[in-house]
């Protein structure tokens, strides 16, 4: 099992259901295939630095994952079948990478709340914000 | 914006990974137009930039910094 970070790019024209169901069905995918969804973050409708396919703007997701390496092939195509993904990226996260992800989960948590709690609300505000918009 | 200077700003702050997410901090390290600013300018150490250039890289990928930036705009 190794640690891998995926962002996803979707087309922030879809409904905002649509978004969610798209999101879900890949933290479902991970799950099925024998991964385990860390963490999620949603970084919302961006602006793009440049256009993709006539759009300006992307819905991001980050996804924090750990799964068999022979998972990743398969996902990768699923991403790669669907097309209201503008851009996708699976990333292996090595030692360094590690270290400075705790170092900042370490950070983040005793300003809010204990370890546990402090993901919860920070992923509902993230939800929040995109449907006011 | 940048000295000429021979210090690695990242060999200085310790840092050993660079985030490809951080496009505010990689942006630091383009040109107005997108480019990488080279290692002779900026003065990081050859280690620092590779690692920085890759980040960057990816970080084009995404749509996250330009390749190139309209300046005609």
């Amino acid at each position: 099992m190794r640690t891998y970070e995926t962002v996803i790019v979707i087309d922030s024209l879809l409904k905002p259901e649509e978004i969610d169901s798209i999101i879900n069905k890949y933290e479902r995918f991970i799950s099925a295939n024998g991964g385990k969804v860390s963490s999620m973050d949603r970084w919302g409708k961006r602006r793009l630095a440049y256009e993709i396919n006539k759009r300006q703007y992307g819905f991001y997701v980050l996804i924090r994952f750990e799964g068999p390496s022979a998972m990743i092939k398969q996902l990768d195509r699923e991403y790669r079948l669907n097309e209201s993904l503008l851009r996708t990226k699976i990333i292996k996260l090595d030692d360094k990478a590690l270290k400075v992800l705790v170092q900042q989960t370490a950070a983040a948590a005793p300003a809010e709340a204990p370890a546990a709690p402090a993901t919860e609300p920070a992923a509902t505000a993230d939800e929040a914000a995109p449907a006011t918009t | 914006m940048l000295k000429k200077k021979r210090i690695c700003r990242f060999c200085e702050e310790k840092i050993e990974h660079i985030d490809y997410k951080d496009e505010k901090k990689l942006m630091r390290f383009t040109t107005e137009q997108g480019k990488i600013i080279p290692r002779r300018t900026s003065g990081t150490c050859a280690k620092h930039q590779r690692l920085l250039v890759n980040a960057i890289k990816v970080a084009r990928e995404l749509a996250l910094i330009p390749y190139v930036s309209d300046l005609t705009k």
